[in-house]
């Protein structure tokens, strides 16, 4: 069982950051512009370390180093260590040398100057480089990747991030703290009474009357993986943010939207991402790991595997 | 019977080839081993040159200061992937956040 934080009423912040809609909720309402505080602060931290599009982010000058180990942040040597990881525990499902398959894809700026419609395209089909490629070296604080290859850390960092935020903002602040970055959610300290409900949608800015489902969390992370909203459209063809890295092209999954509920953000971000890749086998994969998820097919049927909702709470 | 300064010799011969053999297994078994490791993590590092950082990596707050600054455990069960400790449970109360594709 866990603890319960009864001390005030909770609170809340919303504002936009790393391209997406930001919220915390504190279980100690009135220390929430302390929250804000240490939640903007680990977030521009982030957004200055691994930002593909920032000329001044340490992943740009990895990935403008021409080859050579180029010296980073340790926040960034993180960031890459867990990508790496993200791709090690998908058989290489999540894979950060996605960024110039995205690039090719249309995916070149920040997603809000990207044209949503546009003249066909010529898509380049063949495997991504490959994490492998990737070397990191934690003591000399360096990355490296071959001349060519980019890093995209978007499908892990967003999740790190908001796992980081949420425990940098417990530490300041005590209590409950939830921080949803868009569609992913960290949770750190004792929840209020009756736990976090949070709603789960396609999009996470869709309207309260959405499909979806209103979920009760305590702990842990949640993250949402989806096709249908950073999604844009060349000649006749849809694209999205997904890369399938064995051909660098938008996935054609089965599935539209997979949420995920595991331990951290982190983890559930890497089963959801990797999920939307495996398409009909995502299912029998995620229900073997145990991790409780929700899978909306493109007709729109939901699937339900891993214990997720199998309890209701009043 | 041979005379002691041959068996000397016969001896030392040994010995040498003896040490020839366990110095090129040494060689190989470390060489085996190099490749095994640099397989199994990734982040070795090469005689490349380093190219400067613009700005110097000095930020105090990036000093891991909870364990998800460090990489999750990849031995653990579940290939790593860790289940949360209770599964969501279905409620009909009013959401206080929303989880979506982004």
């Amino acid at each position: 069982m866990t603890d319960v934080d009864v001390g005030s009423e909770p609170a809340s912040a919303t504002f936009p950051a790393l391209g997406t809609t930001v919220t915390v909720l504190v279980t100690r309402g009135p220390r929430l512009t302390v929250a804000r505080q240490a939640l903007e602060s680990q977030l521009d931290e982030i957004d200055r370390a691994c930002s593909r599009f920032r000329s001044d982010s340490d992943l740009t000058r990895v990935n403008d180093g021409e080859g050579c180990r180029v010296r980073v942040a340790p926040l960034l040597i993180t960031a890459v260590e867990v990508a790496l990881r993200a791709a090690r525990v998908t058989g290489g499902d999540v894979d950060p040398t996605v960024g110039e398959a995205l690039r090719l894809v249309g995916y070149d700026r920040d997603f809000a100057s990207v044209a949503r419609e546009g003249p066909p395209i010529q898509l380049r089909v063949g495997r991504v480089p490959g994490w492998q490629t990737v070397e990191v070296d934690r003591t000399r604080q360096t990355v490296r990747v071959p001349s060519g290859v980019l890093l995209d850390l978007g499908a892990t960092a967003k999740a790190l991030a908001a796992d980081l935020s949420a425990n940098a903002v417990h530490d300041r602040v005590g209590g409950g703290v939830l921080v949803s970055l868009g569609g992913d959610l960290s949770i750190a300290g004792p929840p209020p009474a009756g736990g976090w409900c949070v709603r789960v949608t396609d999009d996470h800015a869709a309207p309260p009357g959405a499909p979806g489902e209103t979920v009760v969390l305590e702990a842990g992370g949640l993250a949402t993986s989806s096709t249908t909203v950073r999604h844009w459209t060349r000649g006749d063809r849809g694209l999205h943010h997904i890369i399938d890295p064995a051909t660098g092209c938008s996935t054609e999954s089965c599935w539209q939207t997979v949420s995920v509920a595991a331990a951290n953000c982190v983890d559930a971000n890497v089963a959801s991402t990797a999920a939307i890749v495996r398409g009909e086998a995502a299912a029998e994969w995620l229900a073997s790991l145990q991790m409780p998820a929700r899978l909306v097919r493109r007709d729109g049927r939901v699937f339900h595997v891993g214990g997720w909702g199998a309890t209701e709470r009043l | 019977m041979a005379p002691p300064a041959t068996n000397r010799d016969t001896g030392l011969r040994r010995i040498s080839r003896t040490t020839r053999w366990l110095a090129g297994g040494a060689v190989a078994l470390m060489g085996v081993v190099s490749a095994v490791a640099a397989y199994a993590a990734p982040g070795k590092s090469s005689g490349e040159p380093t190219t400067p950082p613009t700005t110097p990596p000095t930020s105090s707050a990036t000093t891991p200061s909870n364990p998800l600054t460090s990489v999750p455990d990849t031995s653990s069960r579940n290939g790593g992937l860790q289940p949360p400790s209770q599964p969501p449970a279905r409620t009909h109360r009013s959401p206080s956040a929303q989880s979506g594709g982004t």
